[in-house]
């Protein structure tokens, strides 16, 4: 039932490298050592790629072919946004192909934002019990990468999952894009400044 | 328009009791940044586990009847809609009856010629006989 392609690793894999390069462009400005940057790039793999595979695997769940495909130009975007002051990752989409109802759709696309929601949350979590200063600090950039992509996901635009779990229902939608909003604006770290509005660098 | 089942409306009302219990609990009843910090977390993972498994794993392993089949969503992309195109079908025709291409004669069990596929009586069903085309060109 779950299965993988070989161009689809290949992609992931990509997508995976891109994504951990951005993030620590956006991090660069809060850590400086090398050891915390490579632990802040370890910890920021699982919020993109369980991302992508929480897709996948409730679209195969639910009977559908679905894969994940690198779009080129976007990766390419993606990749200038390192240099660039405003950070875009979009590297590939997961596509999935089928008759589905409009509820299966909703459904595969709330498990995304979802686990980083949940990513999250175990990162705060940790960083609670963490001794050491500089790795409370980087838990929680981590997990505060992670209730971004999670509140970003979440915005009722065309393509983001948002829009797909509030044309499926209403209140669903209320309950994800509300706990997401919470989260991120209740966390430790300053959103605003993170995101560079209040001149943190 | 889909309705919800009773498992996941009750689902529904503790989320949004617990988003606001959150919102609460972090602005006025605690002190410290670590409290802040571990509520905070304790509540996300709580709230996101339990809408995963109501919303997403269940039905996904048919604990719940799926509602009538009336509204259905295509996949944008047409690139990764599988086509499948039939073969041709080759039918080979045996004539049984008709008459002689030769002698005009009527024939009810005449013989095809295998080179020019015309129908032919007995005395004319030969090549050298009816004077096959096909066969002078070769």
């Amino acid at each position: 039932m779950y299965s993988f392609t070989e161009t689809e690793k290949r992609d992931l894999l990509i997508g995976t490298a891109i994504f951990v390069l951005v993030e620590l462009s956006f991090a660069i400005y809060y850590t400086n050592t090398f050891l915390e940057l490579l632990i802040l790039g370890i910890l920021t793999i699982p919020l993109w790629l369980f991302h992508e595979l929480a897709h996948k695997f409730v679209a195969q769940g639910n009977g559908l072919v679905s894969d994940f495909r690198l779009d080129p130009n976007m990766a390419i975007f993606s990749l200038f946004s390192i240099v660039l002051p405003i950070k875009i990752i979009a590297p590939g989409v997961v596509l999935s192909s089928g008759e589905y109802r409009l509820d299966t759709a909703g459904r595969i696309s709330m498990a995304g934002p979802l686990t980083n929601i949940l990513i999250g949350g175990i990162f705060l979590v940790f960083s609670s019990f963490m001794p050491i200063d500089w790795i409370v600090v980087v838990f929680l950039l981590a997990s505060r990468f992670s209730f971004d992509m999670a509140l970003f996901n979440m915005l009722p635009f065309y393509v983001l999952d948002g829009a797909k779990v509030l044309r499926w229902n209403q209140s669903i939608f209320i309950l994800i894009f509300s706990l997401s909003v919470i989260a991120w604006l209740l966390h430790p770290l300053d959103p605003l400044r993170i995101l560079g509005f209040l001149g943190g660098y | 328009m889909y309705k919800l089942t009773q498992q996941e409306q009750l689902v529904l009302i503790i989320g949004i009791f617990s988003v606001i219990l959150l919102i609460v609990e972090t602005l006025f009843f605690t002190s410290n940044l670590m409290e802040k910090t571990l509520f905070l977390g304790g509540t996300t993972i709580g709230i996101s586990l339990l809408i995963i498994y109501i919303f997403v794993i269940q039905p996904m392993k048919g604990q719940i009847r799926p509602p009538p089949y009336n509204q259905y969503y295509t996949s944008i992309s047409p690139a990764f809609r599988p086509t499948i195109i039939p073969a041709p079908k080759k039918v080979k025709k045996t004539i049984t009856r008709g008459s002689c291409e030769y002698c005009g004669k009527k024939e009810l069990m005449g013989f095809t010629c295998s080179y020019c596929e015309g129908y032919f009586c007995t005395e004319h069903r030969l090549p050298e006989k009816h004077g096959c085309v096909r066969m002078k060109l070769r």
